[in-house]
């Protein structure tokens, strides 16, 4: 299956824009393990997730086509 | 006609008056809101006006609430503007909040941002947030009030000493001025289908894309928030964002050379510290204004022991909000064991 990205911020660059996962389904969990592990330099970054253009606060199943958003807290005014 | 009454009677209230505050006020006059409240302690400095529009070069030293209440009463004579010449702080919150139906967060920093956004779930008040970082800005709208606001969003405050506060002069005016345009935009919106919903509009200058997310309950927003007025007075929320003032030598970069070191030990006091982050001020000059370490991010504020430069890190992060502050543990007398600082040429 296939997700896309979209990062934000201080994420932008770090990921790429879609990624392809071996598995039918993954949840949302296992996907940002997968995602830690694979770009380390997003591990220091604080960041809330959206899945669909949703923010999602829960462990959610990904389906083929999601579109998985990572967004990073800015503070400037 | 009637929500025409609503937007001209709604008693507006905008905290921070830099690069989202500017275009953030001037729209709402431009839409008739006729009770404004302005809160700012800072004084309009030279970085500024490349994109906080209503300073000019003659403005610069004085205070930004004044010098925009010149403008306002020049400029919109429908406007009623009740200035605040004080930072917001947990002390001072509730009682300046309370009284407006409306609020704005235009503030530049993150203990700012939770105790606004804190403040209004309790107080029950609609809430538009902006934030911008680069080419990037972000607004929350917030009209649900079943909710955590901002912690919905971003549970916990971003706990680290390495937060990037950017530097916000790279910030460009095309950015704050949509940014605050789109703020009040969602503000005549709200008024005109009165829906509640909360969202993040995440808007890239660069390449003009908007992206829009709806934002929920989140559980965890709501456990680590205060449960009342009575906790909200007592929340810190310079140690909930940037940590304890405490620090020790060993945790300071000196490779950094956006940091400063501040000893504020009297001009006699010896020995010196040979790091070339180094600047001594006294608490007095300091007081009279002498901020040359205003450039730098993060201040480390050592004096001999550690007890008079914690007292001063306390009151340097109440006036410098969006300054990382720390004193440093032991102090100098600390600084001279060979473990800890590496003096130049030794």
């Amino acid at each position: 299956m296939v997700v896309k990205i979209l990062s934000f911020g201080v994420l932008k660059g770090l990921l790429p824009a879609e990624i392809t996962i071996q598995n039918e389904e993954i949840d949302l969990e296992s996907f940002q393990e997968l995602l830690k592990e694979n770009y380390p330099s997003i591990v220091k970054h604080n960041f809330s997730v959206a899945v669909n253009h949703a923010i999602v606060n829960q462990n959610v199943t990904l389906k083929n086509g999601d579109v998985i958003a990572l967004m990073p807290p800015f503070s400037g005014g | 006609m009637e929500k025409r009454r609503i937007i001209e009677d709604s008693k507006v209230l905008i905290i921070g008056m830099g690069g989202l505050g500017c275009p953030v006020l001037q729209q709402l006059c431009l839409q008739g809101v006729s009770k404004i409240g302005l809160v700012d302690a800072d004084i309009v400095s030279l970085s500024n006006l490349n994109r906080q529009f209503l300073y000019d070069v003659q403005d610069v030293g004085f205070a930004k609430v004044n010098v925009v209440k010149k403008y306002v009463d020049n400029q919109f004579k429908h406007v009623e503007l009740t200035t605040y010449n004080q930072f917001l702080t947990v002390d001072n919150a509730i009682e300046i909040i309370e009284a407006y139906d409306i609020i704005f967060d235009c503030t530049d920093n993150f203990p700012s941002r939770y105790l606004i956004s804190d403040a209004c779930v309790l107080l029950k008040k609609p809430l538009f947030m902006g934030a911008v970082n680069g080419l990037e800005g972000q607004v929350f709208v917030f009209l649900n009030l079943e909710s955590s606001y901002y912690r919905d969003v971003f549970p916990t405050p971003p706990n680290s000493r390495d937060i990037l506060t950017c530097n916000q002069s790279n910030v460009p005016s095309e950015l704050t001025n949509k940014i605050g345009t789109i703020m009040v935009y969602n503000y005549i919106k709200y008024i005109d289908s009165m829906n509640n919903y909360n969202l993040l509009i995440n808007y890239n200058l660069e390449n003009n894309e908007f992206f829009q997310f709806d934002v929920f309950l989140n559980p965890k927003g709501v456990e680590n928030m205060p449960k009342n007025i009575d906790q909200f007075l007592k929340s810190n929320y310079q140690i909930q964002c940037f940590g304890n003032t405490a620090i020790t030598w060993q945790e300071i970069d000196l490779d950094d050379e956006n940091i400063c070191i501040l000893d504020v030990r009297e001009k006699h006091e010896v020995p010196d510290l040979n790091i070339s982050q180094v600047l001594r001020l006294t608490l007095d000059e300091i007081q009279n204004g002498d901020n040359d370490f205003l450039d730098n991010n993060k201040l480390y504020v050592v004096c001999e022991f550690g007890n008079r430069s914690m007292s001063i890190a306390h009151y340097l992060r109440s006036v410098f909000p969006n300054k990382m502050v720390f004193s440093v543990l032991g102090g100098i007398n600390d600084a001279f064991s060979p473990l800890n600082l590496k003096q130049n040429g030794s």
